[in-house]
């Protein structure tokens, strides 16, 4: 029942988006229609193939020959691999766009020592930008296509090589296979991450249909025509969840077997080690060393005078937040997760579904969601308050760090939902119906049997949100409180007013603060598999 | 030379670990069923393990058809060894149906010769109702099944079963069991397979090797391991058994229960040997001048007979006491006086360890 009202709670804002496709065709629609919608289609279409491809090809593959194979610094790459993650997307692209500036190391070094003036090497256009934006998403297939590899039964790997099939054949059909829950999931955060991308393609000047919802929004003050657009985009992505459910079918992929014998690792040598090295070592410079070189270059230019005390107190705040909403996120996915597990029906899997919805709809549009939600409740309050006690206590919900939490847990609910959900789907049953035979209640059984058995997978949950709040940047620019600066907010607004040099200060700051967990959540994983 | 020859095989999982096998040695012949006897963590697992090819011994040979597969220097991959395996527990693709798991291994077939093929296993397995179906709709013996199915479809020259019956339900095992045996005959596939449990041993090897320790205590034909068990180890695994200390003395063999009917010269040259004297094999006699007298201490009806304890009064110090089964119709209770032979040929002599 707490579970139902939690849900409910959390689908308002979503509600009252969707609402909007069915209320009445606002007065610029056709305009839009008939001038822009086209383009926004198409380029939305081209970002989304080209990321999921490239992402898809670069994860898999990395996840692949970390896993199975050993060669000179696997080791390293296992986590390395992980690490453009750290960079949110528009952080990578304004590094990227001063790499490849006129006035930038690469042009300079041309120029001043090759004598060549290139200019062919504009990266500030689609191809630019799904490259960059590939790169650092990347992470999310390769951690959790390696999750699942290391999880497989070592038994029906060798069921296959048994049968005469050799390591490359299995793979590709079985081990695969029976990744692909696990890997469709990824590439629907992918997905879901590059439609709802402002940063990266409004500085790159890729009109999209999220920069379209913020150009018709705040630009042509259309708050009608770009809730329209985005329910549209909501309708999209609802499409695409229902396609992989479809393509499930009737297969299973748990298994309930009893030995996790620990994957074999093949080793390389010679040729094939230098190859899986270079296929390693690539995304891991382009998506995170050479981007941050850039960084601390400008902030070799700048100096020390961006780091001042104002800078120690933005960041612990960004911090506080970041954390008090992952855990937050992971205590509600947790929920939802158990309460579908326990009851299986239709009606409770479709709202479960319909929560991580939330995560489809630009961060923007949800701000605006909780925005009126919130201001509606505080209007009530504030009424009712007034005719009982004949004093007004002011605004107590909207314009707070309750609504910014609020809408975190909206947004970023899908984040922590999938991977829980791998983790308790591949817990047998009979476990929970052990324990709830043995005359323990569900909350003992969630708390003492799934949570334990799952805590690998929930504090990746939980890394993923905290990362994820940190780069958060429309919905925080939108909903905090006033004067209230996050990380993130100072670093675009800087980067924004071209003090890029400047903004490299906080730039790095975040994308340090993106490390820590994923280096915590390397050596969880590492060890708990051991 | 045998098909199959494993040559003082060793295995241990790293330097300060126990050895897993201990330069064991086994062969077996085409066409030939030998089940591999032992409790858990005696190796037995290892073993198939090393043969299919997933684990490399340290030391010592396996060869098919006079072919090495491992050791000196070779180590042939599992994929080329031609050599199936089926796994305790299910190891179906879960992502593939029945007729596409057991598809899965034809590769080397042509592809009309494949779909043949894959309709003889179904027939021969009677699994054509369940071809489309995913293995979790299926139950753990249809699931047994098809993992054998699976691996008898590529025709490999060697079947490898580990603990094929154990996880599934009594009622319907044996059935399922006898089923799994027939099709392994009709293919005269040569398999080895791992068990613990003595009666799926018996009735399924044509020989059976008791493994212990990585070793193997003893090999041959079940009735001579029943029979003819060489220590008390095998013996104990057929049952409870009666175990005796026996020795030379001036009028002949004497023991607990006083003197036994065994020719002195099977003793050896042991001042002291075990003999094994299985319960069912006692008579019960009217008293006669052979006979040991003796007292039931303990009863117990276990329906085809009555568990008799029988402790033989005046001997020693500690009376000896044995236990026989009764087959009569006659029932005897605690304190009853009772007379019983053991037939000589009967009195199986044991190792001197």
């Amino acid at each position: 029942m707490a579970t139902f009202l939690l849900v409910l709670c959390l689908l308002v804002p979503v509600i009252v988006v969707g609402l909007s496709l069915f209320g009445d065709e606002p007065a610029s629609w056709s305009h839009i229609r008939n001038t822009v919608l086209h383009h926004y289609l198409l380029n939305t279409a081209a970002v989304v193939f080209g990321v999921g491809g490239l992402a898809l090809l670069i994860g898999v593959t990395c996840a692949w020959l970390v896993t199975f194979y050993r060669f000179p610094g696997d080791r390293i790459f296992s986590w390395a691999l992980v690490m453009p993650f750290a960079f949110p997307t528009y952080i990578a692209a304004f590094a990227y766009a001063g790499i490849f500036d006129y006035t930038g190391p690469l042009h300079s070094f041309l120029r001043n020592h090759l004598d060549l003036a290139p200019h062919g090497l504009d990266i500030m256009n689609l191809p630019g930008v799904i490259v960059i934006v590939s790169l650092v998403l990347y992470p999310y297939i390769y951690l959790i296509t390696r999750a699942s590899l290391q999880r497989q039964s070592e038994r029906i790997l060798e069921a296959s090589r048994s049968l005469g099939r050799g390591p490359i054949y299995t793979f590709f059909h079985v081990g695969i296979p029976l990744a692909r829950p696990a890997i469709i999931g990824a590439l629907t955060l992918v997905i879901m991450e590059v439609l709802n991308e402002y940063g990266a393609m409004h500085y790159f000047g890729i009109d999209t249909f999220t920069t379209g919802i913020f150009h018709i929004w705040f630009g042509m003050n259309d708050t009608d025509g770009a809730m329209r657009l985005a329910s549209m985009l909501m309708c999209l992505v609802f499409a695409v969840l229902l396609l992989e459910r479809v393509q499930r079918g009737r297969r299973r992929y748990a298994t309930c077997g009893t030995d996790y014998r620990p994957t074999e690792h093949r080793r390389l040598r010679g040729l094939a080690a230098i190859g899986a090295v270079v296929v390693c070592l690539v995304p891991v410079c382009l998506g995170f060393l050479l981007p941050l070189v850039q960084l601390l270059l400008w902030l070799n230019q700048s100096g020390t005078e961006a780091f001042d005390g104002t800078f120690l107190d933005l960041s612990i705040k960004s911090f506080l937040l970041a954390t008090v909403a992952g855990l937050l996120t992971v205590i509600a996915a947790v929920l939802i997760v158990y309460t579908v597990r326990l009851h299986r029906t239709a009606f409770m899997t479709a709202i479960s579904k319909a929560t991580i919805l939330g995560y489809s709809i630009p961060g923007a549009v949800i701000a605006v969601g909780v925005m009126v939600t919130l201001v509606r409740l505080d209007l009530s309050i504030i009424n009712s308050i007034g005719q009982t006690f004949g004093i007004s206590p002011g605004l107590l919900l909207s314009g707070t760090v309750f609504a910014l939490l609020f809408a975190y847990l909206v947004r970023f609910l899908a984040v922590a939902v999938n991977p829980v959900e791998s983790g308790f789907d591949r817990l047998c049953g009979s476990m929970d119906e052990a324990s709830l035979s043995l005359g323990k209640s569900r909350m003992y059984t969630l708390l003492r049997i799934n949570v334990p058995l799952a805590r690998g997978t929930l504090l990746a949950a939980g890394a993923l949100v905290f990362v994820d709040v940190l780069k958060e940047l429309p919905l925080t620019l939108i909903l905090r409180p006033f004067n209230f600066e996050t990380l993130a907010t100072k670093t675009f607004e800087l980067a924004g007013e071209e003090m890029v040099a400047q903004s490299a200060c906080g730039a790095l700051l975040i994308v340090a603060a993106g490390i820590v967990p994923i280096i915590l959540l390397e050596r969880f994983i590492s060890a708990s598999n051991r | 030379m045998s098909f199959l020859t494993i040559n003082s095989l060793r295995k241990s999982y790293g330097r300060n670990t126990p050895v897993v096998i201990d330069g064991l040695s086994l062969d077996v012949e085409k066409g030939e069923i030998v089940c591999i006897l032992g409790e858990s963590g005696s190796g037995k697992t290892t073993l198939l393990r090393l043969i299919a090819g997933f684990e490399v011994p340290e030391h010592g040979e396996i060869a098919i058809d006079e072919e090495k597969l491992s050791g000196a220097g070779v180590f042939r991959p599992p994929e080329i060894r031609g050599i199936a395996m089926v796994f305790q527990g299910n190891s179906l693709f879960p992502h593939l149906t029945v007729s596409r798991n057991i598809a899965y291994g034809l590769h080397t077939f042509g592809a009309a010769e494949r779909g043949e093929r894959l309709r003889d296993i179904l027939e021969l397995t009677g699994l054509e109702y369940l071809a489309e179906r995913y293995p979790h709709e299926l139950s753990g013996g249809q699931q047994q099944r098809v993992a054998v199915a699976r691996a008898l479809a590529p025709r490999p020259a060697l079947l490898l079963l580990d603990e094929p019956f154990s996880n599934l339900d009594n009622v319907g095992s044996r059935q399922i069991r006898d089923e799994i045996v027939k099709l392994i005959r009709q293919t005269h596939t040569t398999t080895l397979l791992v068990t613990h449990d003595t009666a799926d041993a018996l009735a399924v090897g044509d020989r059976i090797g008791v493994v212990n320790n990585g070793a193997l205590l003893q090999i041959g034909s079940p009735r001579e391991i029943f029979e003819y068990p060489r220590t008390r180890f095998v013996a104990e695994l057929f049952g409870a058994s009666n175990f005796l200390d026996v020795k030379r003395t001036d009028k002949g063999v004497s023991s607990e229960i006083g003197e036994l009917p065994i020719d002195p010269s099977r003793l050896g040259s042991a001042e002291t040997v075990t003999v094994s004297i299985r319960p069912e094999h006692i008579q019960i006699v009217d008293g006669s001048e052979d006979a040991i007298r003796g007292r039931v201490v303990d009863a117990g009806f276990h329906g085809a007979f009555q568990g008799l304890l029988v402790a033989v009064a005046g001997v020693t110090a500690s009376a000896g006491e044995i236990w026989l089964h009764h087959f009569g119709t006659e029932t005897f209770k605690v304190d009853d006086e009772i007379h019983f032979i053991v037939p000589p040929e009967k009195i199986h002599v044991l190792d001197a360890v």
